[in-house]
């Protein structure tokens, strides 16, 4: 428009050209801008799992439908923290991938996340943009921490489980026993299959209880922490239970265990809604002041191996700042649950 | 806080912004511009010498300290940016033309390149170096004369449209913040299936055409405004080659003396024979179509010279005698006394005039010239306002007049009949020679039997000579002892200006209408870029111009058709493109929209935007066209179906949604529908449905009107 007015002041018609040039851009670059995406489309593919804290790989696929190339696609990804593609040019038929590490990833389940595409190619007078929901299933482990000791007993009765138990006696095989069980000793001096018998099993079950709060730090940490001691007390062969306000898992293998921690969310449920927990040892992980927290400890008392509470504290956000140990459990719980 | 921000404005947080392929084509576009100023003798070739070895030197040591806070370095540029400033203010002062402010500014702009060239860390900055270079080249245009800068503004677009795409990329990269991932080779193998250079090549030039196509629909639809009368105007002299012994006398450099015998041994085809003592008839040839003068105005005009008031023996002649020496006195221009024959009005008209040739010692002007721009302090002014210098007009001599043009007044405002009431000083405009007398006047009279006022009676002979006569130059030589009009009136059909003009006046006089004729120089072309009307020598023209009274002197082309100059506030490029345009209906269009286009300033941009949506409409239904074309076959034919639905909508049929096509057709009980929708219901539904089948159903609806 200045250059117009300048022109057309002087009448100079180079001026006029100059900026007829640039009404050209502007025409020309609103116009093809404004379809830049029109047959672009984007997906994004990420690992089945991943661990919180961890770099997390990202491919973002940009592939073009449409008939002519496409130019400078910028594909803005907030999924597990910041990430971008650039598309600098797609031709028609095409599909290009670009990966990058997400650093900023959290522990949860997630389904999908959005994606942003934009562009103003050719000029940038007038950006085309488009928002697409991209499916990503992706479960983010919670950050572990190797757990040296295993928790220590709350009540009497903790002790090393075996693995299948004392051997009482033998017998016939009858059909449906384990082939495992065939005790070919007996089956060699015998001639005919005999299976071992066991006494029934003791074995000890710690249960690990978490209670998570909304605030997404401290929730983490706490998955973290209960993540952490449930994983080494699988490494000691230990039975494991993992439980929450809403209900209890079982399930002994490591992926489970990260799994329930990476599911740990906020529920309306409390402590207090817990009412039966079958195991020999329990462990409970939960915010400070954590409500129903009273009524939990009240309700097993005799098989709360301890109790770690997870606030912040001295300026930093989400550490343990309690962690009640099994012969103090009963005078914290006299002196009413409090927080040092 | 403060503190955190003065630091964060001192150290800014640094992005690795490399974009070098960005800042190579902003390099190009300052030595573009740069080179566009030299060859316009904007700046010194030693300034710009300078310019051209430091930005680069520049850009370079932006790029390898684009990581570095360069606090001190900032500082200094700031100081020089500021004494180049001050440099350009000083240079202005004294400036009293708009004119006298642009090299300076060139300069201003060409240095404050220099200086950003060195402080450039971040791809962001260099917007500043592009913008920079749009105002130089722009500037640079503005002193361009030439159509040869074409070729600067060719490559500036190319790298201008690199620069683009490639700022747009570090935008984006730089929006991006450094998270962009990073590409993986083993995308698929789609591309090759096509080949790699087809699409690139396809994408290309559809950005070339659109760009190129928009860019020529703005140009062509910019409304030319009337440009802004400056308070001073330029002027300035190259060579001053003083007449010695100068008494108001017209020194035509390239005459070669009058020939009255009938001979065209006085004409030399690079000088006009029209300036100076007398116009004689018999003179004829070609004139050459050397460059004469460039003009800058905001509508045509004919540039007026002398008038001659005395016909005789097929010569006209001045009877003024007597030259007014009129000066400049403290003005700046030269304000020249109102003629009593006047009253004075009109539209304002700024002519800049460059001159390109050796001219005579005359001022061309539209007619009726107010104020002369010009280096000389004094001018001479004989009786018919025409301007005389004591030198020859040299090669870059240049001038400028603001002129006040006549319009053709209202045929009923001015007195009917004969003009005996004119006085005595007019009887010369009346007069007609003793050979013209018989047969000539009486057909003048019989031409203008039926005009009421003198206005009708000039319209009346002007479309007369439009009816029956021809220009053309190639006309044998005037039988012996004849007059020449005579001769042009009754013996022949084909004329050039000097005859047509003469007719006009004399037939004119012999109604008892006041006229004289006029020499000077026609319009010339524009040239739609440079913006300046381009007068050669070929345009030295003859015209006429009628005396009303209560009115004044208001020329008349007759050669041309153009009753009276034309007044055209607004104009656009519509008339010149259609002289370059190769096909007679695309010629006729634009030479139409021409004629519309000198429009009044209210209605330019009212056609602006009727033409712009016209082009848009049409190329919307092109793209809608094309865009049927590639639809599927099925699609295809639903669209034709719905056109039946639509033609059945308007008998008063409309399809219920739960009715089928079939059942839709029975219930209109009409069989030649009927016939139409099973062939539809086979096509849609079938098994297999080609391009050829839906185009023979297209073809049958378009054929038979339904339900007609």
């Amino acid at each position: 428009m200045i250059l117009f007015a300048v022109g057309t002041s002087v009448q100079a018609g180079w001026v006029l050209a100059i900026a007829a040039l640039l009404g050209g851009v502007v025409i020309s670059g609103a116009f093809l801008g404004a379809r830049g995406l029109a047959g672009v489309d984007v997906a994004r593919t990420v690992p089945r799992t991943a661990s919180a804290g961890q770099p997390l790989p990202v491919t973002l696929h940009v592939s073009n439908h449409g008939v002519g190339p496409r130019g400078l696609v910028l594909v803005s990804d907030d999924f597990c923290g910041k990430g971008a593609a650039l598309a600098r040019l797609v031709r028609p038929g095409q599909h290009k991938q670009y990966r990058g590490l997400r650093d900023h990833c959290r522990r949860g389940v997630y389904d999908s996340g959005r994606a942003t595409l934009e562009t103003g190619f050719p000029f940038g007078v007038v950006r085309a943009r488009r928002r697409v929901e991209l499916r990503s299933p992706l479960i983010v482990y919670p950050i572990t921490y190797d757990v040296g000791t295993r928790p220590a007993s709350g009540g009497s009765i903790w002790r090393v489980p075996a693995t299948f138990g004392d051997v009482s006696s033998v017998r016939d095989y009858h059909s449906g026993d384990p082939l495992r069980h065939i005790h070919w000793r007996s089956v060699a001096r015998r001639g005919q299959l005999v299976v071992r018998e066991f006494d029934t099993e003791q074995r000890a079950e710690t249960t690990y209880v978490a209670s998570v709060p909304d605030d997404a730090d401290i929730a983490d940490a706490i998955a973290s922490i209960a993540t952490s001691l449930a994983l080494g007390s699988l490494r000691d062969s230990s039975e494991v239970g993992l439980a929450t306000p809403d209900g209890l898992v079982r399930d002994r293998s490591p992926d489970g265990v990260l799994e329930w921690g990476a599911r740990l969310k906020t529920t309306t449920t409390t402590l207090a809604n817990i009412t039966d927990l079958p195991a020999t040892s329990i462990v409970c992980v939960c915010p400070v002041n954590a409500p129903g927290l009273d009524a939990f400890v009240s309700r097993f008392f005799e098989r709360i191996a301890f109790v770690v509470m997870v606030g912040n504290q001295g300026g930093r956000t989400a550490v343990p700042v309690a962690s009640v140990k099994p012969k103090e459990v009963e005078a914290w719980f006299a002196a009413g649950c409090p927080v040092s | 806080m403060v503190r955190r921000r003065l630091s964060r404005l001192l150290d800014p947080p640094r992005i690795d912004d490399a974009a070098v392929a960005y800042r190579l084509t902003a390099l190009g576009l300052v030595f573009v511009s740069v080179t566009a100023a030299v060859l316009q003798q904007a700046v010194s070739t030693s300034a710009a010498f300078a310019a051209m070895t430091l930005v680069p030197i520049g850009y370079y040591f932006s790029y390898v300290r684009r990581q570095k806070r360069n606090i001190l370095l900032k500082f200094a540029l700031a100081g020089a940016l500021l004494f180049a400033f001050a440099s350009f203010i000083g240079s202005i002062r004294y400036a009293q033309t708009v004119d006298e402010t642009r090299a300076p500014l060139v300069g201003l702009f060409l240095w404050v390149q220099v200086l950003h060239s060195f402080d450039l860390p971040r791809a962001r900055d260099l917007t500043f170096s592009v913008a920079a270079s749009v105002a130089l080249i722009a500037l640079a245009g503005s002193l361009s004369f030439s159509s040869g800068f074409i070729v600067l503004v060719i490559v500036y677009t190319v790298l201008f449209v690199g620069a683009l795409i490639f700022g747009h990329e570090a935008e984006l990269r730089s929006e991006a913040a450094g998270d962009v991932a990073r590409e993986l080779e083993d995308g698929d193998r789609a591309q090759h299936r096509k080949g790699r250079g087809a699409p690139i090549l396809r994408g290309a030039s559809a950005l070339t055409a659109t760009l190129v196509a928009a860019t020529a629909v703005v140009f062509i639809v910019l409304p030319r405004f009337p440009g802004l009368s400056a308070g001073a105007l330029p002027f300035s002299i190259a060579h001053r080659s003083s007449i010695p012994g100068f008494n108001g006398n017209v020194i035509n450099p390239g005459r070669r003396g009058n020939s009255s015998s009938g001979r065209a041994a006085g004409f030399n085809p690079h000088a006009y024979f029209g300036y100076g003592s007398d116009v004689d008839l018999h003179v004829r040839g070609h004139l050459s179509d050397e460059l004469v003068m460039r003009v800058r105005s905001p509508r045509p005009a004919l540039y007026r010279a002398q008038a001659y008031d005395v016909y005789s023996g097929g010569r006209w002649t001045s009877s003024s005698r007597v030259l007014e020496t009129v000066r400049r006195g403290g003005l700046p221009s030269i304000v020249l006394p109102a003629s009593p024959d006047d009253a004075g009005g009109g539209d304002e008209l700024v002519q800049t005039f460059y001159v390109e040739r050796e001219l005579p010692n005359l001022i061309f002007a539209a007619f009726r010239p107010r104020e002369v721009y010009s280096s000389s302090t004094s001018i001479r002014v004989d009786g018919f306002s025409s301007l005389r210098l004591p030198y020859t007009l040299e090669k870059d001599t240049i001038y400028s007049v603001i002129s006040e043009i006549p319009r053709e007044p209202d045929p009923a405002s001015v007195p009917p009949g004969t003009d005996d009431n004119l006085g005595p000083s007019f009887d010369r405009y009346l007069e007609v020679p003793p050979a013209l007398a018989g047969r000539f006047t009486t057909l003048a009279r019989q031409i203008t039997s039926g005009a009421a006022s003198p206005v009708d009676k000039a319209r009346a002979v002007q479309a007369w000579i439009k009816k029956n006569k021809r220009y053309r130059l190639d006309i044998p030589r005037d039988p012996s002892g004849q007059d020449p009009v005579n001769v042009f009136v009754f013996d022949r059909r084909d004329g050039f200006c000097e005859q047509i003009a003469s007719t006009m006046a004399l037939m004119l006089r012999a109604s008892g209408v006041p006229t004289r004729l006029v020499t000077g120089f026609g319009e010339g072309e524009r040239n739609v870029f440079t913006g300046y009307w381009e007068v050669r020598n070929s345009d030295a023209h003859a015209w006429v111009e009628v005396y009303y009274r209560g009115f004044g002197w208001v020329p008349y082309d007759p050669t041309f058709g153009v009753p009276q100059t034309a007044v055209a506030d607004t104009t656009f490029m519509f008339g010149t493109l259609a002289k370059l345009l190769p096909s007679s209906a695309f010629k006729a269009l634009f030479a139409a929209l021409g004629r519309l286009a000198h429009v009044p300033a209210w209605a330019a941009p009212l056609l602006a935007i009727a033409f712009l949506g016209v082009a848009l409409l049409g190329a919307a239904a092109a793209l809608a066209r094309r865009k049927r074309k590639h639809l599927a076959p099925p699609d295809r034919l639903t669209l034709a179906w719905l056109r039946v639905e639509k033609d059945l909508k308007r008998k008063g049929f409309v399809r219920l949604p739960s009715e089928t096509v079939l059942e839709f057709a029975r219930r209109v009980g009409d069989a030649h529908v009927s016939a139409l929708a099973a062939d539809f219901t086979n096509l849609r539904y079938g098994r297999t449905t080609t391009a050829a089948e839906v185009e023979a159903f297209e073809a049958a609806l378009g054929r038979e009107r339904v339900l007609a």
